[in-house]
């Protein structure tokens, strides 16, 4: 992050915005904290930190219905079927970097 | 100013694990990841699979460690060449440290790797090391609920293993609870229930390995 500001000459990150799928473990809280700690004394101290979460989406390879998992149960609502390709949810990107 | 990155933010992971697997792929070798909790019987299994394999198959290990060489050497005795990794407090490993690794192995020489990651079910299930296969290790005394709390892992791994069954009478785990918990999180995946300590289940295991091994046109 900091090595992009310094490309594109910024001299302070305010604003960092993150996609982030369900199906990773991350925890908001533990997310927020860990950043405020990595980024103190950086570029990017107090920097606000916004996340898309995008929900586990699924389409059934047998009926094609498409649907979100709830409770990590993995099984096509529709029709039972557990063969089930992810479409969404493992998501891990930086969209985006906002600074000065 | 908005600068628009659209990023993977584990790309350099990414890259490094891609690049692992096709040097693995064209030797025909084959890698395993193992992800469990501290202390499921990862080191044990590797133990057991070692001495089954000894002399049939040219077997290398990756091991995993925030410190010391302890599993290294109890996998010593066993005929093949141990490398071990210290993460030096980190809680996975990464595709670099294994592309280092493999500076220490001959791998014109190997039919299989087998990379003890280390003990932790989340971290290790976000950073591929291009291994052909995440095998999950759960074992009875962590309760018949991991696979609800680990979707991740238990998603994207080739195989369940749960150890520790001879221990089954004693606790509160269910079988007939983890086995429709792990059917509803991922319900084409083989499950090996095995005893590292009386040795049930083992040849399911080395079946397994054999037929992954016959799949991928390894020379035997
Ligand atoms: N009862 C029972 N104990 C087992 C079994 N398999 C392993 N153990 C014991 O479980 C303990 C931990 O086993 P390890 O193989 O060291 O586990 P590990 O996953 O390698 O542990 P870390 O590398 O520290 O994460 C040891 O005391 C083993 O003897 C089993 O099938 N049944
Ligand atoms: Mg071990
Ligand atoms: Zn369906």
């Amino acid at each position: 992050m900091t090595e992009v500001a310094s490309a594109n000459h910024l001299s302070r990150i305010s604003r960092l915005d993150l996609v982030i799928g369900k199906l990773h473990q991350l925890i908001p809280d533990m997310l927020e904290f860990s950043f405020e700690t990595c980024t103190e004394g950086t570029l990017a101290e107090k920097c606000k930190l916004v996340i898309d979460w995008r929900p586990v989406i699924v389409t059934c390879r047998d009926c094609n219905n498409r649907s979100e998992i709830i409770d990590s149960i993995f099984i096509c609502p529709l029709c039972g079927s557990f063969r089930l390709n992810t479409e969404s949810g493992k998501e891990l990107f930086i969209k985006s970097i906002t600074g000065e | 100013m908005d600068i628009v990155l659209m990023k993977n933010v584990l790309d350099r992971n990414q890259n490094k694990a891609d690049e692992n697997r096709s040097r693995l792929s064209e030797r025909g070798i084959l890698m395993f990841n193992i992800i469990s909790s501290p202390g499921a019987g990862k080191t044990t299994l590797l133990e057991k699979t070692l001495a089954h394999f000894s002399g049939v198959l040219k077997i290398a290990v990756i091991e995993g460690d925030i410190t010391t060489d302890r599993d290294a050497r109890r996998l010593q005795p066993f005929g093949s060449k141990i490398i071990q990794i210290n993460t030096e407090g980190g809680c996975h490993l990464d595709s670099h440290s294994i592309a280092k690794a493999f500076e220490h192995l001959d791998l014109d020489k190997l039919q299989l790797i087998m990379v003890e990651n280390v003990g932790n079910l989340i971290c290790p299930a976000e950073f591929d090391l291009g291994e052909n296969h995440k095998i999950a290790l759960i074992s009875v005394p962590e309760g018949d609920d991991k696979p609800v709390k680990y979707p991740l892992l238990f998603r994207e791994s080739s195989a369940i293993i749960l150890n520790k069954t001879d221990l089954i009478p004693y606790t509160n785990f269910s079988l007939e609870r983890f086995r429709n918990y792990v059917r509803e999180l991922n319900g084409s995946i083989p499950v090996m229930e095995i005893s590292c300590t009386t040795g049930s289940g083992l040849s399911v295991w080395f079946d397994w390995i054999l037929a992954q091994i016959k799949e991928k046109g390894v020379p035997e």
